[in-house]
């Protein structure tokens, strides 16, 4: 009954969405504030019942209902109980049911938080989202119905090993709140077009959505790829994968979105643009989901895809992303263009971002849909590879990160770059020591490696430079110093930390990309091999039996000059539910480095290959991301950035520290 | 600045970006793209030398041997044509023989296949596309409804 | 009962969701931040840095003037627009109708053509406590493949599923319980030919290479298994030695004299055999008086065969997802020398299984070995 009751949820809200879709339209353009008010009500409806749906279909993979096909086929009652819940979106259906319960939620946050909003924005937000809700809860209940029942079997057919752990639980949800995220400044950029006002205030609503959706991005883009580096077992951490890229690519939009809304709301400027940016990344969220759903790209991330399905959502984008444009094209010959900036100032730097950014993500998209372009035409297959991606996407960002300390010093309408490369010096200083220590270190005849650590180190230094001129760095005694850093406002603190993590991860590809080393030995047990500056012992085998797979693991002994520092056990399990072996790399980590050993074959002897590779400040790769969350949650709660808060007096605290 | 000197500054900043970007792209599609084939394509086309090809097709049965380290060689095959292969690494979990690969690298001028990248699915019950599509192009794989009368 | 009760309350909730805003239940003050606030908000923000530094106060002075110009334009703008909404109640009506009608009819009418109502909820749990009458054999199989799983030292387990597996047709989970037993009660000629049959069984009767071990070392251990030595002919047939498969079908036609089918079965084969391997057929004495005495029984034992073909081409009219018994009847039928009927069975399998490049292989694989390639393309 449980589940049946989630089926009828699930068309519940279907019937709420097609209503959400039309009744605050109406309400807007007859400006009845009792039609409006139905967007508000409605979303949270919707919300509720796309929740009970989820939980009732969760509830089926807690009990291995396997009278539900879905849990049938994702799922085995002998599974962690873990991986039984988090099985529910480990699946095209299920994974779709998420989707659209992160997109009720981000309508409902509208019509509980967005009260202070005005109420016409707010209607037509609801109106477009009550599209999107219904367009696909559609697309789930005619082509991917995760409530289909059989007669009950006995067993499930167990979930892809692959997706058995832990990662799954966090990293599709995280990159589905960014995804989704964005259908809200999709919404706000649809609503100001269909309003015909598009102003700084605008800017000012959009900001903490974007903000919001670009953090849960952020995150869920890190996570998937620290995901393939264990689970794959090769390695590598990122393999511009076309559904890797398809994450990417609202990444990059989203990120110019998050500054150019500022020159907007700052200036009244860049207004089309912006508005475009908004429509692009969400744009890039479906081509994403699309990418990703209709299996039209071989991956090797995808785990379900069906052509009917890919030409569903394929309208679905067509829809969305044509109406939208044509919307914006209509509308956009009518809206006030902004004026022309000096290239030298806060907003000029700014546009100099988003050119950069907007290029390498046409270059991206280029290199994702390149094969599918030109094979329709000639008929012969290619594939895009990273080479292709590495020279493009490297040299479009070095100038990004090179100009990046400049940007927030230098003044709004008028900067003076001089005084600004004056204030750089001692991150340029820096920078150069460090190339010169790592070139001395390295004397490997490279420079490229060194030169690029010495431009994240650039970049990290001086992505501090504005918090110390604003406090007041030499000019003030210390106490006054520190109170004053203390006492800035958090976007400044976030915009330091944000950019800081970018330098920080930046070291972590160069150094590992320049320094990894890799060594692949044949050992029995006994046999003893030299790896990036470890002995590596084979101390034997141990064979293990877990609740739904068999595992064979090979036990390391890691000596650092006679010292045992770690033990370690890299394995091969197999599940024979699916009959499908998967390896577990062992991972160990030394400070931000770390040794990664992966099995391969046994020989007949009783060796076993084994690929151990040295990953020199890897972990910066992922730390970078980190703080660029933290940064952008910790300006989240700046109270100037919140909706509604503004008209409240302002404490004194953050006023104090505007002198500079 | 004047309006005027400003308008071309930013011409000129947008021309800079626009033209490395479309001269890195088109440099870039030269040698960073892999022409996808199947071991027939392979023979009957000429490859220029180092040129980077993804061969597809199906392991063949029985052909799989390894070498001295991680050295293996197998042959694969798309049923018409079979092209040996040579790797020098770990194959992916879900290597088995009769299953559809794809691998990456480059034709040697002895005819074998040095492959630097073998691709196997996550998914055991699924067939890369571009292996499908070369079954369905050789006639052994009649995908699209009625067999050939 | 209690299902359509709570259906009911959740429909009830839905339209409720409408109709209260509707009625007016939720007018708070909407858009109490408008436009007019933001840039308050920006001109004080401006203001209290103006108040601390004089120095870069041209600047300031600049984007305040900005900020107070659009301030003033968006002042005017809401003093030109009618304040407060005025909704008109037809059009409010209007909608309540429609959310009272359309919601239970979208819902009621969405969910009778895909839901399942009444389907009971079938927890793993719950089906743990069913008795073990009421449950299928494949659940039952299930409980002794999880018993076997915890405790595989069990050989009458295993032998029990060997024999349920070799009526279920399972041949490869039947060669797997096989090998079990060998593992536990040790090797027997007997068992290994089992074994060795079951693995051929599962390459779709096509004698796989450790299975021609297992069958020439138990014929190696006890001359007179003949199921050994007629496997051994089989796949001697199907390597194409057709000379030495000849030779061996005469050597087993001379066992079981008094075994009617067997020797026409043999015969048959022995027939066949010196036909592709190009020698006369035989005309011995032996062969011909074999022939007429098992004439009758042979001739009833093919009607057999016919039949028990007919039959299982009816039923994968019905369920023509079993790959296995479509190789079966492919097979039969070129057995049969019906080649006609065995091109249509493949190539009607080859349809269905289209989408499944498995299956496609091992359907490849079949009409090559039984040299059908040439006909399935005319």
């Amino acid at each position: 009954m449980i589940v049946e009751l989630g089926h009828m949820a699930l068309v519940l809200a279907l019937a709420l969405a097609l209503l959400q879709s039309v009744l605050p339209f109406w309400g807007a353009a007859a400006s009845d504030d009792r039609l409006m008010a139905t967007g508000d009500v409605g979303s949270v409806g919707i919300l509720f019942f796309i929740a009970v749906s989820f939980f009732c279909l969760m509830w089926a993979y807690a009990t291995s209902d396997f009278s539900v096909v879905n849990v049938w086929e994702n799922s085995h009652s002998k599974m962690p109980f873990l991986y039984k819940l988090t099985g529910t979106w480990g699946n095209h259906e299920g994974s779709m049911l998420l989707w659209v319960l992160i997109l009720a939620i981000f309508a409902a946050a509208v019509g509980v938080f967005g009260g202070s909003l005005p109420a016409k924005l707010r209607a037509n937000v609801h109106g477009v989202q009550g599209l999107m809700l219904m367009t696909f809860l559609m697309f789930i209940l005619l082509t991917s119905n995760p409530f289909v029942r059989q007669a009950a079997v006995p067993e499930g057919q167990d979930l892809n090993p692959i997706l058995q752990d832990i990662g799954l639980a966090i990293h599709p949800p995280m990159l589905y709140l960014g995804y989704v995220g964005f259908s809200i400044t999709f919404a706000f950029a649809i609503a100001a077009l269909i309003e015909g006002r598009l102003d700084a205030a605008w800017a000012r609503w959009v900001r903490p959505w974007a903000l919001g959706a670009w953090l849960f991005l952020t995150a869920g883009i890190a996570m998937g790829s620290y995901w393939a580096y264990y689970e794959l077992g090769w390695g590598g951490w990122w393999f511009w994968d076309p559904v890797e890229n398809a994450s990417f690519l609202p990444w990059l939009s989203g990120t110019a979105l998050l500054h150019s809304a500022l020159v907007m709301e700052k200036r009244d400027a860049l207004k089309i643009w912006t508005v475009l940016l908004a429509i692009l990344t969400f744009s890039l969220s479906l081509l994403g989901t699309f990418l990703v759903r209709s299996g039209v790209l071989t991956s090797v991330h995808t785990f379900a895809s069906d052509p009917t399905r890919g030409l569903f959502v394929l309208l679905i984008l067509c829809f969305f992303v044509g109406g939208a444009l044509a919307l914006f094209i209509f509308r956009s010959s009518s809206l006030q263009a902004g004026g022309m900036f000096a290239p030298v100032s806060r907003e000029g730097a700014l546009v100099l971002n988003n050119l950069l950014l907007s290029t390498a993500a046409a270059v991206i998209l280029l290199g994702t849909l390149y094969p599918l372009v030109y094979e329709a035409l000639t008929d012969q297959k290619l594939s895009v590879g990273a080479p292709f991606f590495n020279m493009t996407f490297a040299p479009l960002m070095i100038p990004l990160v090179l100009a990046l300390p400049f940007g927030p010093l230098l003044a709004w309408k008028r900067g003076d770059i001089l005084a600004v490369g004056q204030r750089l010096l001692f991150a340029l200083g820096a920078a150069i020591i460090t190339t010169i220590l790592v070139l001395g270190f390295t004397a490997k005849g490279q420079w490229l490696a060194p030169l690029c650590i010495g431009i994240a180190v650039w970049l990290m230094v001086g992505s501090f430079a504005e918090l110390f001129q604003r406090a007041g760095f030499r000019k003030v005694a210390m106490p006054v110093f520190f109170a004053r850093m203390r006492g800035l406002p958090r976007t400044v603190w976030s915009t330091a930390f944000a950019h800081f993590g970018v330098g920080v991860m930046m070291l972590g590809i160069v150094s590992v990309t320049a320094y990894e080393t890799e060594t692949v030995a044949s050992l029995k047990p006994g046999e003893t091999v030299q790896a990036g500056g470890f002995e590596v012992k084979h101390m034997g085998y141990t064979s293990r039996t877990g609740p739904n797979f068999d595992e064979n693991s090979a036990r390391l002994e890691i000596r650092e000059g006679g010292n045992l520092v770690a033990s370690m056990e890299p394995s091969k399990r197999f599940y024979p539910a699916r009959q499908m072996p998967t390896s577990e790399a062992a991972i160990e980590t030394f400070g931000f480095s770390q040794l990664y050993v992966a099995l391969g074959e046994g020989t007949p002897e009783g060796a076993t290959t084994f690929r151990i590779w040295w990953k020199p400040l890897v972990t910066l790769i992922w730390f970078g991301p980190v703080l660029m969350v933290l940064a952008g949650a910790l300006s989240l709660t700046d109270r100037r950035l919140r909706v509604g808060v503004p008209k409240r007096a302002r404490p004194k605290a953050d006023e104090k520290a505007y002198a500079a | 600045m004047t309006r005027r000197s400003t308008r071309l500054v930013w011409i000129g900043v947008i021309g800079c970006v626009l033209a490395a970007a479309v001269g890195l792209s088109m440099f870039a599609l030269r040698s960073g793209i892999a022409y996808a084939m199947d071991p027939s394509d392979l023979k009957e086309k000429s490859i220029g030398p180092g040129q980077r090809v993804r061969l597809v097709g199906l392991v063949k049965e029985g052909t799989v041997v390894r070498g001295d380290g991680l050295k293996v060689v197998f042959e694969i095959t798309d049923s018409v044509e079979t092209i040996s292969v040579e790797f020098n690494n770990i194959l992916p979990d879900l290597f088995r023989e009769k299953q559809g690969i794809i691998t990456e690298g480059v034709l040697r001028d002895d005819g074998v296949f040095a492959a630097d990248t073998v691709l196997a699915k996550h998914d055991e019950n699924y067939m890369p596309k571009e292996v499908a599509d070369s079954l369905k192009k050789r006639g052994v794989w009649q995908g699209d409804g009625t067999a050939e009368q | 009962m209690l299902f359509w009760l709570i259906t009911v309350v959740m429909l009830a909730i839905a339209v409720l969701c409408i109709l209260l805003p509707l009625a007016g239940f939720f007018s708070w003050k909407t858009g109490s931040e408008d436009a007019e606030g933001v840039y308050r908000a920006q001109l004080r923000a401006i203001d209290a840095k103006l108040a601390k530094t004089p120095a870069n106060s041209l600047l300031l002075q600049e984007e305040r003037a900005e900020v107070a110009r659009r301030l003033l334009r968006e002042v005017d703008k809401s003093d030109n627009q009618p304040s407060g909404a005025v909704g008109t109640t037809t059009g409010r009506r209007i909608a309540s109708i429609v959310a009272l009608l359309g919601v239970p009819l979208v819902s009621f009418g969405l969910y009778g053509s895909i839901g399942s109502p009444g389907v009971p909820d079938a927890p793993i749990a719950a089906r743990q406590n069913l008795p073990l009458e009421q449950r299928s054999v494949q659940e039952v199989v299930q409980l002794a493949e999880d018993h076997l799983a915890k405790n595989p030292d069990d050989p009458k387990g295993w032998t029990l599923l060997a024999g349920v597996y070799q009526r279920l047709n399972q041949p490869a989970k039947r060669a797997n319980a096989l090998r079990q037993i060998i593992r536990i009660n040790g090797d027997s000629p007997k068992l290994a030919i089992e074994l060795a049959e079951a693995l051929t069984r599962a390459d779709g009767n096509v004698v796989p290479s450790r299975a021609k071990k297992l069958f020439q070392a138990a014929l190696a251990a006890d001359e007179n298994l003949h199921k050994a030595r007629f496997y051994l002919a089989i796949a001697l047939g199907q390597e194409g030695r057709h000379a030495q498969a000849a030779a061996e079908w005469q050597r087993l036609s001379e066992t079981r004299r008094d075994d009617p089918v067997w020797q026409e079965t043999i015969g048959k084969q022995l027939a066949e055999a010196r036909e592709a391997a190009g020698l006369q057929p035989m005309k011995g004495p032996t062969q011909a008086d074999i022939a007429a005495a098992s004439q009758q029984s042979a001739e009833d034992r093919m009607t057999m065969i016919r039949g028990m073909v007919e039959g299982l081409s009816e039923r994968l009219q019905d369920e023509p997802g079993d790959l296995q018994g479509w190789i079966r009847l492919v097979r039969s039928y070129t057995v049969l020398q019906m080649s006609e009927k065995a091109v249509h069975a493949l190539q009607t399998a080859q349809t269905h299984f289209s989408g499944d490049p498995d299956a496609m292989a091992r359907l490849a694989k079949l009409e090559e070995a039984l040299d059908l390639n040439g006909k399935t393309k005319q």
